[in-house]
């Protein structure tokens, strides 16, 4: 009999850049998935480096029943730099999963985020027929598409993606003006580490369900 | 001293959540946000949007206006990402 593994249908891997350009998209999208009831699951939720990276997206991809894959920054940030292939190949790996892995693991879903409708095509046609949202770099355009994902994948009884916007509007004011009232510095609130954002998150949500 | 500072950080994460709850509480802010290609005037404690404005301008008018009424103290006016751009207080 295999092993259960714990929260595996709450549990959605979190496939994206970390980099400061997108953080303004990881936060929104952080928060939906939270205010949707389900827990993220990211390969910077644990620093420790001594941990294999890949070691460690394995396993979350294992743990996890759902996944989002953020495709927008197939691309170099600046002229000259090469772009960032860690995004597709792990959607591989996670795809692989699917369909090499234990048998629990043909019950994954995912979803694809991109920035151009259609772009992803171009590069990547092998999963044309997958579902692939174009989110603009509109964090609100993102929080549409992930809500509205979850409810056609995962569970019904959500917010509409108009009120989870808004709840996360507020919940970033309410955090940074928290944070800054006991001393920490805008640097210290843009660059908090993920899990310590996800922390404020989870304890915003518990005082306003 | 150096065995303090975890305990120290775990106090203020402490202490930013309560804060956080205890403003969410008060209800006591006006928030401008975007909202599609508009932008939204949001009166913490009430379910629906006050007013939908085509430009940031008009919304951050239009709290104003509310917080000259005594509706509410503070207006909070976000940027595009959800980021605090700036804070109104009343006088």
């Amino acid at each position: 009999m295999p092993k259960k593994i714990p929260n595996f249908d709450k549990n959605v891997f979190i496939n994206c850049p970390f980099d400061k350009e997108y953080l303004p998209l990881l936060k929104p999208l952080l928060f939906a998935v939270i205010d949707c009831g389900l827990e993220p699951r990211l390969a910077s939720e644990r620093s420790d480096s001594g941990e294999e990276r890949i070691k460690k997206i394995r396993e979350m991809i294992r743990e996890s029943r759902y996944s989002i894959h953020d495709l927008s920054r197939m691309e170099p940030i600046k002229i000259g730099e090469l772009p960032r292939f860690n995004m597709p190949f792990e959607l591989g790996l996670d795809f692989g999963g699917r369909y090499f892995g234990p048998k629990a693991l043909t019950r994954k879903r995912c979803l694809v985020l991109e920035k151009e409708r259609y772009r992803f095509q171009k590069v990547l046609s092998d999963i044309s027929g997958s579902d692939i949202l174009a989110h603009n770099s509109d964090p609100g355009k993102l929080v549409q598409n992930v809500r509205n994902w979850i409810y056609d994948t995962v569970r019904k009884d959500i917010r509409s993606a108009t009120k989870i916007w808004q709840r996360y509007n507020k919940f970033l004011s309410s955090f940074e003006i928290s944070a800054r009232d006991e001393g920490f510095t805008q640097k210290d609130i843009d660059e908090m580490p993920v899990a310590e954002f996800i922390y404020f998150i989870k304890s915003w949500i518990e005082g306003n369900p | 001293m150096e065995n303090n500072v975890p305990s120290d950080i775990a106090r203020a994460k402490k202490a930013i959540a309560k804060r956080m709850n205890s403003r969410a509480a008060k209800n006591k802010s006006i928030h401008v946000i975007s909202h599609k290609s508009k932008w939204a005037v949001i009166v913490e404690g009430y379910q629906r949007a006050y007013r939908i404005c085509p430009t940031k301008e008009g919304a951050v008018d239009s709290a104003k206006h509310l917080v000259k009424n005594g509706i509410k103290k503070e207006i909070v006016i976000h940027k595009k990402d959800g980021s605090i751009e700036r804070q109104v207080k009343s006088p």
